[in-house]
């Protein structure tokens, strides 16, 4: 569905992407991470035919964005990180307006799937911000299109409007259309997508379906209470284990992260061995959240 | 074209725009010919009064006058924020997206505005017209009312079509209320000064001003300057909306 | 300078404006006391809009009124 290769984009001096790669297939949700400021507005901006690339080929469905004379023929639903509505139009006139052919049944139907239908004949300067990302949702959809690029929908909502933005990328999803959105909360994108594609200093870090990621990255971490302090010699003696891949240790817990789940019983006898007994003895996954640090760090 | 046309309109009468325009130009209109009726024989008492015979003729042209002076400052600041503040407030961009062209949004604003900038002042010249005719009797026929307030209706649409070529160049809408006025009032010095207003839009306020109902050569000059000074402006403004970015951060 | 006085005569050619003054002052303040206002507070604006002769309420609803954000 999108083809980005070797995308460079330049503000003066100021370089906010340096070659950046991307594929998103049709029909799936792809995550757009990244810490601010590295580049995914200004990315998603380019694909919307918003802004025009410095360098470097973006292609949605197999055409080019820049050969098209107006960003509107690109048939893309855009949501920008702050929409902005007139204030002085109500919610029903606004998704009137911005529709192709003034439908009333599909502006009725769209305000009933955003849950705006108790606000519809509101003027949109009194909604709140959550109100006004479920109405920019709807307006994307109005005019029917097959790709949806939503920068940050979810970021500055409380977790209840979050919930429900989060529920509507799902129904689009349901409806067979491909997604792109952009968010830094990593909870977002465990819940809903298919593919995650990382940016950093305005370049694809990595580019994989969630599912991969996660069996990838997923070491194993045990986490331990003990009931005695234990010394720093035992610790590093601990560190030494076979299986053990690092030790980290936080207030009083400590973080063992093991190579596979059967060096819990590794660790069990050297506890055993030392004579500490434990409060707690927990096995969990990585979450992305461990990953996406790490990879920061990394860099 | 037709949801461009209602969108502008809502605006209008919601921003209170429409009012604030009208209620101006009123005020002028009536406060003109109380100047010169009542107001002014105070001032200058009883001798002078004798020389200096006001008119009903003075009194519109006066009141001609006041709307391009002090109707051209309200006009410039309510409607300044025509193109500025869609650009200024990203309130373009869902449209943009949403495939509205160019053309039609900005083509709205000037046949809606357009509209009204004729409508409002010939309205409030038939009543400066009438007021000033039980003050002062008649004395101009209409037909040269209506024709001098048509005239000056298409030099405020040309005044529009500045605002909207400046806004959208500023991006703010103070300062293209105040480029308008440099515009509007430095071609009015500029071509008063080396008399050559026959080929001005000012042209039109000067025939305006003569309360003559007829189309003469010099006439047909300036109406032709003014549109296609309208015309360019337009362009302009098209020119530059077409290679514009959008959202773009002011961080980067 | 004459004395200013005020005659019957004076009075029917001001009407107008009068109406027109006393009208905006109660749109204005109808909207002050609904709406809300914006850079000054309820009673200045109403003040203006009241004391000074159209110019107050043109200049309430240019930059006093309060916009929906």
């Amino acid at each position: 569905m999108i083809t980005v290769t070797g995308l460079k984009k330049d503000f003066g001096d100021f370089q906010a992407l340096k070659g950046l790669n991307m594929h998103v297939q049709a029909g799936e949700v792809y995550g757009f991470i990244g810490q601010n400021g590295v580049g995914k507005t200004t990315t998603m901006n380019i694909l919307a035919g918003l802004s025009r690339p410095t360098e470097g080929e973006c292609l949605i469905r197999g055409k080019d964005v820049t050969a098209v004379a107006h960003p509107g023929d690109l048939r893309v639903g855009y949501l920008p990180e702050e929409p902005k509505f007139y204030p002085w139009l109500t919610a029903r006139e606004t998704l009137l307006y911005l529709s192709e052919v003034p439908d009333n049944k599909r502006v009725e139907e769209i305000l009933r799937w955003t849950g705006l239908v108790d606000g519809a004949d509101r003027r949109v300067g009194g909604f709140s911000r959550g109100m006004k990302q479920r109405l920019g949702i709807g307006v994307a959809l109005v005019r029917n299109p097959d790709l949806f690029i939503l920068d940050e929908p979810s970021s500055a909502l409380d977790p209840e409007g979050r919930s429900v933005v989060l529920r509507l990328i799902k129904d689009l999803k349901n409806m067979g259309k491909t997604i792109l959105f952009s968010t830094h909360i990593l909870d977002d994108i465990e819940r809903i997508c298919d593919t995650v594609g990382m940016i950093n200093d305005g370049r694809m870090v990595f580019e994989k379906p969630l599912t991969q990621l996660q069996v990838e990255h997923a070491q194993p971490v045990l986490d331990m209470i003990p009931t005695v302090p234990i010394r720093p010699d035992v610790a590093d003696a601990l560190s030494k284990v076979v299986g053990v891949v690092s030790l980290t240790r936080s207030e009083s817990s400590w973080a063992v992260r093991v190579a596979h789940p059967g060096v819990s019983l590794t660790v069990m006898s050297f506890l055993a061995e030392h004579g500490i007994a434990v409060e707690s003895f927990a096995f969990r996954k990585a979450r992305l959240e461990d990953l996406f640090l790490k990879e920061v760090s990394d860099k | 074209m037709k949801s461009e046309l209602q969108k502008e309109i809502r605006y209008a009468l919601r921003s209170g725009r429409i009012l604030i325009l009208f209620a101006s130009l009123l005020f002028l209109a009536l406060l003109t010919p109380i100047m010169l009726k009542v107001v002014l024989p105070q001032v200058l008492g009883g001798e002078v009064n004798d020389l200096v015979m006001m008119t009903q003729r003075d009194c519109i042209r006066s009141y001609l006058g006041d709307v391009f002076e002090i109707g051209g400052i309200v006009i410039a600041f309510t409607l300044c924020g025509l193109t500025a503040c869609e650009l200024q407030g990203d309130t373009w961009l869902l449209p943009v997206c949403a495939g509205k062209r160019f053309g039609h949004m900005v083509g709205a604003k000037l046949l809606v505005f357009g509209t009204l900038q004729v409508i409002l002042p010939v309205a409030t010249l038939l009543v400066d017209y009438l007021y000033s005719s039980y003050l002062f009797g008649f004395e101009v026929g209409i037909s040269a009312v209506l024709f001098s307030g048509i005239l000056q209706s298409i030099y405020l649409v040309f005044f529009l079509s500045c605002l909207i070529m400046w806004g959208v160049f500023t991006r703010k809408p103070i300062p293209a209320g105040f480029l308008t006025l440099a515009t509007a009032y430095g071609i009015q010095a500029i071509s008063s000064l080396l008399r050559m207003q026959g080929w001005t839009p000012s042209g039109l306020l000067t025939q305006a001003m003569e309360l003559n109902p007829t189309v003469d050569s010099s006439l047909l000059i300036s109406l032709t300057v003014t549109v296609l000074l309208i015309v360019t402006t337009m362009r302009i403004t098209m020119a530059k909306l077409k290679y514009m970015e959008w959202n773009e951060r002011s961080a980067q | 300078m004459r004395t200013f006085v005020l005659t019957k005569d004076l009075l029917v050619i001001l009407s107008p404006l009068i109406v027109l003054q006393v009208s905006l002052v109660v749109y204005c303040g109808i909207i002050i006391f609904r709406e809300g206002v914006q850079n000054l507070n309820r009673k200045t604006w109403f003040l203006i809009c009241l004391l000074i002769n159209v110019i107050g309420p043109v200049v309430f609803l240019l930059v006093g009124r309060k916009e929906l954000e």
